[in-house]
């Protein structure tokens, strides 16, 4: 295993090389691109601003952004900036995949109490949801290039909750969407998008079908259906991540939220701060691929200059508790045989 | 600039290129740039790239501007398609149309 000079990547990622050097293909490319153009800090600020010019339009809504609320820490910060910061009507809508922590509930009641915010919480048939989660992790559904950016169980998940959040705004008829995404997650050009109703059935097709392949059409009440989203494509909203184009740090992303009442998680991995499926998630990950799912993420942010190598290295080579690990195993465990 | 894949990517962005020329800068772009674990020959001008999970939300973004920063054009929102990203002989298409301004993308 050789890893990266510059970043935390490592060889067992399909998609990284490590050259002579020691320095990996992404951050040669990095490289290029930062001297074909550094103007990361302006192109920031135009896109924070073409934002707050849109907002402007749908002021007199009821609600002008959906927040996809898992109540993490960079969820919580985002829903901080789009309240505090930019003064706006929010409905927070969460997904319960039946693991979330009893801290993480207490969170997401404190701080949607303490900033004045609405929240619905979307929550699917445990047993579906597990049967999805027990196939997912244990086969090889969806591509390899789609599991460098997260494990197989996550991609499932949050095809899920993008699917329902887009549903919810458009039935709403909110005009933005938004998720905590995090630098690492998405590029800059990403933060704010609005995506043609086509890419988005497109690219929801590569996690629907292979669950309803396997579980029937009774699963697709999970996604987005495509005569409806067709019907109602006028609705779509656009796409809005404050944090990338915020200045991502997350000393102070842990010292903001903690005055809306949110408190840390002490049973979640070092890259969840409300989801214990994710540990385990990460396990199987690992053990068969041989890297940490979040490997990209991290990498991408100690590049940019967000995090030290040193706490990257960390955050991807901690192993998740293992009684957690043991508990998610005992609940999925009944579903096992089911697939 | 010439690519390890030997191609000469030094005129990527003019506008008199053939879309055979703007085909192999595509490829030689996405070999090098995006599609890492592949060989060229397991990449056809046709291969769906949401097929093998290149293109999902995040993928496409990144895919955008690695054509807009080595063709020099802009790529609007309502043009993000799937015929127009989703394969090597959709992005050298679209591209041409966009850089010889033949007909609305």
């Amino acid at each position: 295993l050789r890893i990266c000079s510059k970043c935390t990547l490592n060889d067992n990622i399909p998609s990284v090389r490590i050259d002579d050097e020691g320095v990996c293909n992404y951050c040669r490319q990095s490289s290029v691109a930062d001297g074909a153009g550094s103007s990361a800090a302006a192109e920031a600020e135009k896109k924070e601003m073409q934002f707050i010019s849109e907002c402007e339009k749908y002021r007199d809504l009821p609600y002008q952004v959906l927040l996809a609320y898992s109540g993490g820490k960079d969820s919580t910060y985002t829903l901080c900036l789009l309240r505090k910061k930019y003064g706006l009507s929010v409905l927070t809508a969460t997904f319960d995949n039946g693991f979330l922590t009893e801290q993480c509930r207490t969170n997401i009641h404190n701080v949607t109490a303490s900033l004045g915010v609405d929240n619905i919480t979307i929550k699917p048939s445990f047993s579906k949801l597990a049967r999805i989660f027990c196939y997912t992790g244990s086969r090889e559904v969806f591509p390899k290039k789609a599991l460098e950016r997260a494990s197989s169980i996550c991609t499932s998940c949050i095809g899920m909750v993008k699917a329902a959040v887009l549903k919810e705004a458009v039935m709403r008829r909110i005009p933005f969407v938004s998720f905590g995404w995090t630098p690492g997650q998405v590029n800059l050009k990403a933060s704010m998008i609005k995506l043609d109703h086509k890419m988005i059935l497109a690219n929801q097709k590569q996690i629907e079908q292979p669950i309803t392949d396997r579980f029937g059409p009774e699963y697709a009440n999970y996604f987005l259906n495509e005569e409806w989203l067709d019907k109602n494509k006028d609705y779509i909203p656009t796409y809005v991540y404050p944090l990338v184009f915020s200045q991502y740090n997350e000393e102070a992303i842990l010292e903001e939220i903690k005055k809306t009442g949110w408190v840390r998680p002490e049973d979640t991995d070092m890259n969840s701060t409300n989801c214990l499926l994710n540990s385990y998630a990460n396990m199987l990950h690992d053990s068969v691929y041989g890297y940490n799912p979040y490997s990209l993420e991290i990498a991408n942010l100690v590049r940019s200059g967000f995090m030290s190598r040193g706490e990257g290295l960390k955050k991807i080579s901690e192993p998740g508790d293992r009684s957690v690990v043991d508990y998610v195993e005992s609940v999925l465990a009944p579903y096992m045989p089911a697939i | 600039m010439r690519s390890s894949n030997g191609y000469d990517l030094s005129d990527v962005s003019r506008e008199s290129m053939s879309l055979q020329k703007i085909n192999s800068c595509v490829r030689a772009l996405i070999l090098e740039n995006f599609v890492y674990g592949y060989d060229e020959s397991q990449l056809s001008d046709d291969t769906s790239f949401i097929q093998i999970g290149v293109l999902d939300s995040t993928g496409i973004m990144e895919m955008i501007e690695l054509v807009e920063k080595n063709f020099n054009i802009t790529v609007n929102d309502s043009e993000i398609l799937p015929e127009n990203f989703d394969s090597i002989n959709c992005i050298s298409n679209y591209v041409y149309r966009k850089l010889n301004k033949r007909e609305a993308v």
